[in-house]
């Protein structure tokens, strides 16, 4: 528990950069958005994704267009704008960098040492 | 139990409530509207949850059952959740910039001159006597750019997030933005539907 609520905050911040990843991977609405963080971690809300949405559309990292649904109203589909593109490339970039840097320090406290 | 029921636009559908979870409902929305207060967007965000609610009430009604109750409306408004305060409060610091888009709404074709004109900010009916003039006087070549303008623009996303309206047909504008797809590196990798 105790563990769980250190890495509550962690899963918030992350929460942005999984959004980008996802609807990076083609034209994305919302329920699909949420299917697949559901089976994750990152499981989240309309509550939340919608607020998050508007602000990366804000930011130019993300953009949508209307699409037809075969039922119910028209629906909004989301995908990365170039700026977005560039944002997910820098970020999966740093991630890779934070796990090589967590694998070394972890090697460093098992007694050896650093090169 | 009383059953009276209303019925209701939500987001963009229309659903039919019974007393007690309309109260629920606009409980819910104020409070939405609060934790949003400030943030540019609050109209299509809150336009976008109460899509959300109505999709998620009408997948809860029994095939004979007409009228929403509060324990279907209950059952939706915990699957959507709380607005969540950080991430709507992080959406005010960035102001729209200007974009030079088409706008459906109030359009005569695709509403390339009233996107110039908002880029411009200027009214639209200037915009629109430039372009015939110059219709008149080039002929040919001012019909070219405008289809040229209106295959590279980008759709103004719609006020309070209503879906477009315009002139252009979805089917139509699904076209362009099909041929767009090749011009644009950043959706290479999306799938075209």
């Amino acid at each position: 528990m105790t563990a769980d609520s250190k890495l509550t905050p962690l899963r918030k911040g992350l929460l942005e950069f999984v959004v980008l990843k996802i609807v990076g991977g083609g034209h994305v609405y919302v329920p699909d958005i949420l299917r697949r963080l559901a089976e994750t971690e990152f499981s989240t809300q309309e509550g939340t994704l919608y607020p998050l949405l508007s602000k990366l559309r804000r930011e130019q990292l993300v953009d949508y267009e209307w699409r037809e649904s075969e039922s119910g109203p028209p629906r909004k589909y989301y995908r990365l704008t170039a700026a977005g593109l560039e944002q997910l490339t820098a970020l999966d970039d740093y991630w890779l960098r934070i796990n090589r840097t967590l694998a070394n320090l972890g090697h460093n406290q098992s007694g050896h040492a650093s090169p | 139990m009383k059953r009276h029921a209303t019925t209701i636009s939500l987001g963009r559908s229309t659903l039919q409530l019974d007393e007690s979870a309309i109260t629920r409902l606009e409980a819910y929305l104020a409070s939405a509207r609060g934790r949003l207060e400030g943030n540019p967007d609050r109209e299509e965000i809150l336009t976008d949850l109460e899509q959300a609610i109505a999709d998620r009430c009408l997948q809860r009604l029994a095939p004979t059952q007409s009228i929403v109750t509060a324990l279907e409306l209950e059952a939706a408004l915990s699957e959507v959740g709380q607005v969540d305060e950080a991430t709507a409060a992080a959406a005010t610091y960035a102001e729209p910039e200007r974009r030079l888009e088409q706008i459906g709404e109030g359009a005569v074709i695709s509403g390339v001159c009233l996107g110039i004109a908002r880029y411009l900010k200027v009214d639209a009916l200037w915009v629109r006597i430039v372009t015939v003039v110059l219709t008149l006087l080039s002929g040919f070549t001012a019909v070219l750019i405008y289809a040229l303008l209106m295959l590279l623009l980008p759709f103004a996303p719609h006020p309070a997030g209503s879906p477009p309206l315009g002139k252009i047909p979805a089917k139509s504008r699904q076209a362009i933005s099909y041929i767009r797809s090749f011009f644009e590196p950043a959706v290479k990798n999306g799938s075209s539907h």
